[in-house]
């Protein structure tokens, strides 16, 4: 037995497939038969594009709108399947309509047709109620609000109505949820689904078995029509016919497809294509941005098939009698008028009557559909809302898509909480409510343009303009006398407007002085135009006095001033002094750059000015600037008569004033510039290498001149008295300000009315998220998605994804490398902080060692003389010892001496008594002679003795005298010394005493620095 | 399903199957339109499905675990952790897999030793503990698999590969040591082979 034979003795399969085929059909083309070919088709594309979306659907709130992003999106050919599956749904709907009302027109309702009828107008009602089901699977903005809006008119049932809604929504409250998600997939797939198809055999089997019935007498007049096409010539389905089914599907397909294309059909709308979304955008179903139950979408609608129900519920009689009867007692009543067709039209009369009123109703359904669409897109009461919600909604898809393209991707908690978190969508919804009934936000003056930006119209604006806030021509109103009184910055508040002090000062200092009616302009002498060129002191008056000086010091130069001729070499010098940069260094004040300009071309131009010329000419003026007395004419002659001789200045005399005003006025200018920079910081400029990190070199002094620093804190310059202009307008200035704007750093007491909306006690009015949503959002800082290559009609496979993982990388290397050069800054900026701890640590080092220097070196000194001290007195010691060792000498000599005179006088003696009694015996004459001899030799001897003695005595009290004399004065000295040595000691001490405090104070400075630095 | 089988229709039926090639044109035109218009929902629906063929998987990637101060010859556990995308949800920070680390000295050299925890038998996590080495009988430190009862020496060999459920023995990754520091190239593999293979 053959293999086919075998399976269809088991199955019966090859049987009923050759039966399919040989099955004889009429020969014409009748085109109401293929209708349910089509019918049969779109089915089986639902089935299967249902299918494998099943694969990849997931129904919980957090997941099903992100499940159909990732089928539209990322899946490939998802969009093509998803696209199919919307589509053919709508073009099923259609079909089912038509076939409906094609069996009406042909009486092919009436008996036995019965069931078949009946079965079609059941599938049309399934097919409806599949839509209904799947627009809210994929909890999309216009599904969840459009079936929202029609499951919600189940509660105006009565009795049944509210339980009914709660078990469809499946839960007690009256918001959509997961559970509704399930359900509705449930009733979806197998309760509409699944019956469709249960209903479709059905359908099919009642009209075969109606083909063979309508054959027999008693029904062959009821069906003309089918009796014709059942007479007429036959063939086989498995010929033209086949072929005709196969072009039905093929059309019905086509049909799909081109619905599927309709947004990328040509050139033109591919060209079209937004740069930052992939082509699956405008390819296949649209997807609107993740339903927000909490939300609502003014653009909200049901389909097209839906729309006459939809039109016909708000006409005004329904409000009423009430909006059961638009949605559910017309429409049963409708119901069953179909129903009831088969039964009504069983008589040729009612069948007419049965067209005719069908057609009537067709009529109005097509009427109420347009006018629908009518009133949503034309109407001018209706339509501006309605598109003005269709286009916020695209906004909010297209920004939907870009952030779940991001690199970050799609967290957990779905892709809603991404949109809630965006300050580009957020932002201007916080702004509204929270700051629009105050601040206005519209382009105004010459504030550039921003297309990140819409305007948000404030009814009643009493607060500045915030548009483009953060570009420099908004800072530069600041600047501005008229612009900061303007509406559109501080003109309507109460504090700032009319009493505030910066108008006051600028008007005062930067204007310079008062304007009088007649045109006449009073100079103030505490106003900056003064100070520039003031008759006392100013860097006129010093420019002047240093160059008439220079000028007079050379002694040539008195012949060309006598004469009156030295006016032009005074230029010169006065020129050159504008280009001597130490001189202009120690200006005081110091003036910015553009007031500097401006008071060059004031003094050159002076020079040539007959006025002045004539005060320079003038004889007395020659004669006090040779006097040396230049300070005198500058005062009361040439410098006054600029600053207007204390009178008002007339309007012809002006212009120098005019032109010192406006290089102020350029300074100021440049300070917007730098409050524009400071904008743009993360935190406070950083102290790196001696400077403000940044900062342009002239902004500190500026801003003194300017004496914004009275009241304004600047960098160095601790102040409360108005705003902080650090870090003005930075992310997080911005966050400090709106939480608290009666902080000292902003406006403190003088706060007008803005609320402050976290502060740090009393009631929070936003949360912390919203004002940085706030910050962010002003600030521009918000993803930006990278632009995708999507000009062709598929685009590339993940354009988005690569370009988005590009455009991640570039910043992460862009990130890597600011996070490397701010780690560098760090680094610096700690070494900075360092090398100064260290400077200071030196300073004080060096002091204390300078300080024990000087009490060593004094002890050195000290010490020194004492030791000279010593050794001096070593000496006189010595010189001591040496006197009395002389003395020793002396009188050892003395002794000698006299010894060896008593020697020699003994020996004498001897030799004289030897003489003597030689000579005794000679004479006695000799005797006497010689005894008066000796006599007088003794007499003699004794002289020289006594002389000797003298000699001796005096010696020994010279050598005594010295002695004593030197012992005085060793003693003096030493008591000299000793006083010395005490008073040494005496200062010694005192300098340790020094120490001592000089210690303690170095042990009191570490917490002196430390006090210091809080 | 019934049909008209009377004289004419016969008649028609034969003619038509008369098998000529206008027939077969007809019959191949339908056939062919036919299929045509299912094959392009069921084409796309087959590339939705086949999709995760043709998506990147996080295998073969390198890691950084440790350094090679903290191993020593007991094997330890240790999570891979990787940024993974689960369908749509990007979820930073999880873990897809574990592996056994351990340090030990081999001809003179120090080598760091990875192994995946999945038991190449059937996908059960293998677990490290003193267990008794049925063929000595003794307790020593063995893997182990508790789902079938499969147990492996500290080298990942099966401790008696004739008796072993596993027809392998425990897969080995590539490791890499640089600077002290320990990097290990996470795989999966095919499991019941013989041979490893990576999936």
């Amino acid at each position: 037995m053959g293999p086919f034979k075998w399976l269809d003795e088991r199955t019966g399969l090859w049987t009923g497939f050759r039966n399919v085929t040989h099955w004889t059909v009429p020969a014409s083309l009748c085109l109401c038969r293929f209708l349910p070919v089509a019918i049969v088709f779109a089915f089986i594309l639902q089935g299967i594009t249902g299918l494998f979306l099943w694969a990849f659907y997931s129904a919980s709130a957090q997941t099903a709108w992100e499940s159909v992003f990732y089928i539209q999106y990322v899946v490939p050919y998802g969009w093509l399947v998803r696209g199919i599956h919307h589509y053919s749904a709508q073009l099923l709907v259609a079909s089912l309509f038509m076939y409906v009302l094609m069996m009406i027109l042909h009486g092919s309702y009436r008996r036995p047709r019965e069931f078949v009828y009946w079965s079609a107008v059941v599938l049309f009602l399934f097919s409806l109620a599949s839509c209904l089901t799947g627009d809210l699977l994929m909890w999309s903005l216009s599904g969840y609000f459009a079936t929202m809006a029609r499951v919600a008119f189940l509660q105006i049932l009565p009795e049944i109505g509210v339980p009914l809604y709660k078990l469809v929504v499946g839960s007690p409250d009256p918001q959509f949820g997961t559970l509704t998600l399930t359900r509705f997939l449930v009733l979806h797939i197998a309760v509409f689904g699944g019956g469709f198809l249960g209903v479709m055999i059905f359908w099919k089997w009642a009209d075969f078995r109606s083909r063979k019935l309508i054959q027999e007498p008693r029904f062959c007049k009821k069906h003309s029509c089918a009796l014709a096409c059942a007479v007429a010539k036959r063939r086989t389905f498995w010929g033209c016919e086949a072929v005709m089914c196969a072009l039905t599907c093929v059309v019905f397909l086509a049909a799909v497809l081109a619905l599927v294309m309709q947004h990328s059909y040509n050139e033109k709308q591919i060209s079209e294509r937004a740069a930052t979304l992939p082509a699956e955008a405008y390819l296949g179903a649209e997807l609107t941005s993740p339903a927000d139950p909490g939300g609502s979408y003014d653009a909200a609608r049901p389909e097209w098939s839906f729309r006459a129900l939809y039109y016909m519920s708000k006409l005004p009689i329904f409000s009423e009698i009430g909006m059961i009867y638009a949605i559910f007692v017309i429409p049963t009543l409708l119901g069953l008028y179909f129903f009831a067709i088969p039964i009504l039209g069983r008589f040729s009369l009612f069948h007419y009557c049965i067209v005719l009123i069908t057609f009537g109703l067709f009529v109005v359904f097509c009427w109420f559909t347009y006018a629908s669409y009518w009133d949503d897109y034309k109407n001018p009461e209706h339509a501006p809302t309605f598109l003005a919600g269709q286009a916020q909604a695209n906004v909010l898809k297209k920004r939907a898509v870009e952030l779940c393209f991001a690199p970050a991707g799609i967290p957990k908690s779905g892709a809603l909480g991404l949109l809630q978190k965006d300050p580009f969508i957020q932002g201007p919804k916080i702004f509204e409510q929270q700051c629009s009934s105050c601040h206005n936000f519209q382009q105004f003056g010459d504030i550039p343009e921003n297309s990140d930006y819409q305007p948000i119209i404030s009814a009643e604006p009493t607060a500045p303009n915030l548009y483009n806030c953060l570009s420099e021509e908004w800072m530069h109103g600041y600047q501005n006398l008229e612009k900061i009184v303007s509406d559109d910055y501080f003109g309507k508040t109460t504090n700032f407007a009319e009493k505030g002090s910066m108008v006051v000062f600028l008007k005062g200092r930067i204007y310079g002085g008062l304007d009088t009616d007649d045109g006449s302009f009073v100079l103030n002498n505490s106003g900056l135009i003064y100070s520039v060129i003031g008759y006392d002191a100013s860097p006129a008056f010093d420019i002047l006095q240093a160059s008439f000086e220079e000028l007079v010091e050379v002694e040539e130069n008195a012949e060309i001033i006598q004469n009156g001729e030295y006016i032009e070499k005074l230029k010169e010098i006065v020129a050159a002094k504008f280009d001597d940069a130490a001189f202009l260094a120690d200006l005081q004040p110091k003036l910015p750059a553009p007031v500097l300009a401006a008071l060059k071309s004031v003094l050159l131009d002076m020079f040539a000015d007959k006025t002045y010329i004539e005060l320079l000419k003038d004889e007395d003026n020659i004669a006090m600037i040779l006097d040396d007395d230049i300070d005198s004419f500058l005062e009361d002659s040439y410098l006054l008569t600029l600053c207007g001789n204390d009178e008002p200045i007339a309007p012809e005399d002006q212009k120098y004033i005019k032109q010192i005003r406006q290089g102020l006025f350029e300074s100021c200018h440049e300070m917007g510039e730098i409050l524009y920079e400071e904008s743009k910081l993360d935190e406070i400029r950083p102290f790196v290498e001696g400077k403000y990190l940044g900062l342009r070199d002239n902004a500190i002094s500026d801003f003194e001149f300017l004496t914004c620093t009275e009241c304004h804190a600047f960098y160095g310059k601790e102040n409360d008295h108005a705003c902080d202009l650090r870090g003005y307008m930075s992310r997080d200035w911005l966050i400090g300000i709106i939480s608290d704007p009666t902080s000292l750093k902003y406006y403190g007491a003088n706060n007008d009315r803005m609320p402050a909306y976290h502060p740090a006690t009393g009631d929070k009015l936003m949360s912390q998220e919203d004002i940085e949503l706030l910050a962010d959002w002003l600030h521009g800082n918000w993803y930006r998605a990278p632009e995708v290559n999507n000009k062709k009609l598929l685009g590339e496979p993940n354009a988005a994804v690569n370009a988005s993982k590009a455009a991640a990388e570039l910043k992460a290397t862009e990130e890597a490398q600011k996070a490397i050069e701010k780690a560098a800054l760090n680094e610096k900026i700690q070494q900075e902080a360092k090398e100064r701890a260290e400077k200071e640590a030196a300073d004080l080092a060096a002091k204390e060692k300078a300080a024990q220097e000087k009490i060593a070196k004094d002890a050195q000194a000290a010490a020194d003389k004492l030791a000279a001290e010593k050794t001096a007195k070593e000496e006189i010691q010595a010189a001591l010892d040496e006197s009395q060792a002389a003395l020793k000498e002396a009188l050892t000599t003395i002794e000698k001496l006299t010894q060896e005179n008593k020697d020699s006088v003994e020996k004498l003696m001897n030799e004289n008594q030897k003489k003597v009694d030689q000579i005794n015996n000679e004479k006695i004459q000799t005797i006497d002679q010689l005894t008066k001899e000796n006599a007088e030799a003794i007499a003699a001897e004794k002289a020289a003795k006594e002389a000797a003695e003298q000699l001796a005595a005096e010696t020994k009290s010279q050598a005594e005298k010295t002695i004593a004399d030197l012992k005085a004065e060793t003693d003096k000295r030493i008591a000299d010394l000793t006083a010395e040595l005490e008073k040494a000691v005496q200062e010694k001490e005192m300098s340790q005493t020094v120490e001592n405090n000089t210690d303690s104070n170095a042990e009191n400075l570490p917490q002196n620095e430390q006090m210091a630095e809080l | 399903m019934s049909q008209n089988n009377n004289k004419d229709d016969l008649q028609i039926i034969a003619d038509n199957c008369s098998g000529t090639r206008r027939s077969f044109c007809k019959s191949a035109l339908a056939l062919g339109m036919g299929a045509a218009t299912v094959a392009v929902p069921i084409y796309g629906g087959a590339r939705m499905a086949l999709y995760p063929l043709q998506q990147t998987s996080l295998s073969g990637k390198e890691y950084a675990l440790t350094t090679l101060d903290n191993l020593d010859e007991t094997p330890r556990l240790y999570s891979i952790v990787d940024d993974i995308t689960d369908a749509w949800v990007s979820a930073p920070n999880q873990t897809i897999g574990n592996i056994f680390l351990r340090k030990i000295e081999k001809d003179g050299q120090v080598v760091v030793e990875a192994f995946q925890s999945v038991c190449p038998h059937a996908g059960c996590r293998i677990k490290v503990d003193m267990q008794k080495n049925p063929k000595t009988g003794e307790n020593e430190m063995l893997f182990f698999c508790p789902c079938h009862g499969d147990v492996f020496y500290l080298n990942g060999e099966r401790v008696d590969p004739s008796t072993a459920k596993s027809a392998r023995s425990m897969d080995s990754l590539e490791t890499r040591i640089e600077d002290g520091k320990v990097f290990v190239k996470f795989q999966n593999f095919r499991l019941g082979d013989a041979e490893k293979s990576p999936v």
